[in-house]
């Protein structure tokens, strides 16, 4: 059994124009993969094709079964009234980790697992600019309801592992883009995941930066055992110069005919055919 | 404690000073209003207790078996009872005729005229005056009465009829209501004000009972007038002895209420439930002080039910800021609060992270807004036309009143209110597609 088990996942947006469905985009028709645990793995492929999708749905942000109607004030809100229609949400599947639930699983129990089984790392580092770095760092472990000086020792210890013990008291708005990325590392890793979730971490930095981000999550998998699943557009930042991947594999999701995506797991495959394939 | 972190980092501080201080003004205002409406309970409370007996049992004339009776009824309220009297307690119709007042009145023409110096320990009798009298009437009115004749002894009566004299007369004076004591006419008297409205003590003024005493003028001397501010029956109180009652009734001997005083005026009901079940059947009626005036208490009541209900929507009002202002916390906040969930952040940690946030504006804005309303109630107290305005509602002596139960009651509203307004945007937030946040 694999760490993780994504099976027959589908997702489907509707497009009403008030009478008919307008559009229909399938994103996902049957998807499955496993992911075993301690792998390094990269997620590529076109924009819209579903990475991030795939990574809300496996961190529980996103669930996998779903029927529903997204309104306006959905959209802009939160709320849940009678907006006009914007799409129609359907989908399907199951995903389990560690033997978890995590698509069917609902409430505190799927709060406390991402809480204490998942980190998450954006491509916007969503720091929250209110509160210094260490204060990011530690929010996940005062969600846990540690105790706060234990979680400020936890959170400075982190801090330190990204080399930003200097920076701790600074607000996000003084520090850098590659600064802000590895606090926001550095708070996904606080309770010790057994899985991180990075959606295009890399994506807003320059290319130094870049390498030093992809350096570090390489390093924390290999230190510490978690397993990393990375989407990316970067594909020069998987593989070294030698052709070789920096990770332990790449899956690239494909569109292919009739709009069905397909998976092509491609732990060999060199830089440069991936680049004659886009 | 983390959700306190989380509320205030969420409620930027500006919304935050500015619930608190809309918070505090609206808790200070209703800290005013509780302060003038105990002012105002208060002083009709006073003012019904100077007048009315703790518990009264009435009957149209007692003989002897309902006396007896009585007594072994009275004996069952044990160390309750302080102090029992007979009274008579009537409404009659009346003329009162105002007159200037003459230290010394001479009746018919030098040098055959009849003087009567009030001012000397001389005086003449009662029958002399009657008789003889010239009295210049300057104004009669034709009015109702609430006619009470009390039992005085050494200056005082079984109610605490003090603190409803408009002007404090000495002890010597407040016996001269009692027949016994009285060496000479006039009678005396206390009268509530709003009978002669330019009536001032020691006035002399003519009574006449129209159908009960065959057309006699009685003559009185005002000791003191009184200010119920509520009329009983809406009839003005007239007050004197028991035995000038029945003498300008012609009925001696006659009473038809006994005055029953208690150690506490808050013990009328039990006592009252006791004596009523004693005195079963035998046609007395049994009344406690606040039945007595329940119009009073009735007006109180719809007083307080207008008070309540203008709270009530001025908190609706209040509740639907507060809904507003956290409902754009939870907008502004969106992306924030995906953060959070991505994090692992239960909906129980925001309900609470609002509702504690909302207690934290609630306690400061109770302690604030108390101390505030007690100081604008103490300022407003010492505004001279504020005070004379309080005085001609009948509350003399305003004080600033925070009672302990209404201020319970304003701690529970205020805290149970803040707990609903932040229900609403806290199950707004709950909502929040973490995926959708993340992406605004």
């Amino acid at each position: 059994m694999a760490f993780i088990e994504v099976r027959d996942l589908s997702r489907t947006y509707r497009t009403p124009d008030g009478i008919n469905i307008a559009a229909e985009q399938r994103v996902f028709h049957g998807l499955s993969l496993d992911f075993e645990e301690g792998e390094f793995v990269a997620v590529v492929g076109p924009s819209g094709c579903g990475k991030s999708t795939l990574l809300n749905m496996i961190g529980g942000l996103d669930s996998a079964e779903r029927k529903e109607t997204v309104r306006v004030q959905n959209a802009e809100n939160g709320s849940r009234g009678r907006g006009k229609e914007v799409a129609i949400v359907e989908g399907g599947g199951t995903i389990t980790i560690g033997g978890f639930p995590i698509s069917t699983a609902d409430g505190d129990d799927k709060a406390d697992f991402i809480n204490r089984n998942i980190g998450f790392v954006f491509q916007f580092h969503h720091l929250i600019p209110e509160l210094s770095a260490v204060e990011n760092v530690e929010l996940p472990r005062l969600i846990r309801r540690d105790n706060r000086n234990k979680s400020r020792e936890a959170a400075l210890d982190m801090l330190a592992k990204v080399e930003l013990a200097a920076h701790a008291d600074k607000k996000p708005a003084v520090l850098s883009g590659g600064e802000k990325q590895r606090v926001a590392i550095a708070r996904s890793l606080i309770n010790r995941p057994r899985l991180l979730l990075a959606d295009e971490p890399t994506g807003s930095l320059d290319p130094t930066l870049k390498g030093t981000i992809f350096d570090l999550l390489r390093k924390i998998n290999e230190d510490d055992g978690v397993t990393i699943i990375l989407i990316t557009h970067d594909l020069g930042l998987l593989y070294k110069d030698d052709g070789r991947l920096k990770t332990d594999r790449v899956i690239e999701l494909t569109e292919a005919k009739k709009g069905l995506l397909t998976v092509q797991d491609s732990p060999t495959m060199s830089i440069e055919g991936i680049e004659e394939e886009q | 404690m983390f959700e306190l972190f989380l509320g205030n980092n969420l409620v930027k501080r500006n919304y935050g000073r500015l619930l608190t201080l809309g918070s505090i003004l609206g808790i200070a205002s209703v800290t005013v209003v509780f302060s003038l409406f105990d002012n105002y309970y208060r002083a009709v409370e006073r003012l019904l207790l100077g007048i009315h007996p703790h518990v009264s049992l009435h009957k149209e004339g007692f003989d002897d078996a309902d006396q007896e009776r009585v007594t072994a009824a009275l004996a069952r309220l044990g160390d309750r009872l302080v102090d029992s009297s007979p009274a008579i307690d009537i409404a009659v119709d009346s003329v009162v005729s105002a007159a200037e007042s003459f230290p010394v009145v001479c009746v018919g023409e030098a040098p055959d005229a009849s003087c009567f110096d009030f001012s000397q320990a001389n005086r003449p009798s009662a029958d002399e005056v009657r008789q003889a009298i010239g009295f210049e009437v300057d104004k009669t009115r034709t009015s109702q009465l609430h006619l009470k004749g009390v039992v005085v002894r050494d200056g005082e009566t079984l109610t605490d009829i003090r603190r409803v004299m408009d002007v404090r007369t000495s002890d010597e004076d407040l016996e001269r209501l009692n027949l016994g004591a009285r060496e000479s006419m006039p009678m005396a008297c206390l009268l509530e004000r709003t009978l002669f409205h330019n009536a001032t003590p020691l006035d002399d003024f003519l009574l006449e009972l129209p159908g009960l005493d065959g057309g006699t003028r009685h003559f009185f001397r005002l000791l003191s007038t009184v200010n119920l501010g509520l009329k009983q029956g809406q009839h003005p109180l007239f007050v004197t002895s028991l035995a000038n009652v029945q003498e300008i009734l012609a009925r001696p001997g006659f009473y038809n209420t006994i005055e029953v005083r208690l150690d506490r005026a808050d013990a009328a009901t039990e006592a009252a439930g006791v004596l009523r079940a004693a005195l079963e059947g035998s046609g007395i009626s049994v009344k406690t002080w606040s039945e007595r005036d329940a119009g009073a208490f009735r007006l109180l009541d719809v007083l307080r039910r207008v008070i309540f209900v203008v709270i009530f929507s001025v908190l609706i009002v209040a509740a639907l800021g507060i809904v507003s202002t956290l409902s754009l916390v939870v907008m502004e906040n969106r992306r924030k609060i995906a953060i959070l969930r991505a994090m692992g952040l239960r909906n129980r940690n925001i309900y609470a992270a609002l509702i504690l946030k909302c207690w934290q504006i609630a306690g400061i804005a109770l302690v604030a807004g108390v101390g505030l309303g007690w100081v604008a109630s103490a300022g407003l107290l010492h505004l001279p036309g504020f005070r004379q305005g309080l005085a001609k509602m009948g509350i003399q002596d305003p004080q600033v009143l925070i009672d302990p139960v209404g201020l319970t009651f304003l701690t529970l509203a205020t805290l149970a209110l803040f707990f609903i307004v932040a229900m609403i945007p806290a199950r707004d937030a709950c909502r929040i597609d973490a995926v959708g946040g993340l992406q605004s």
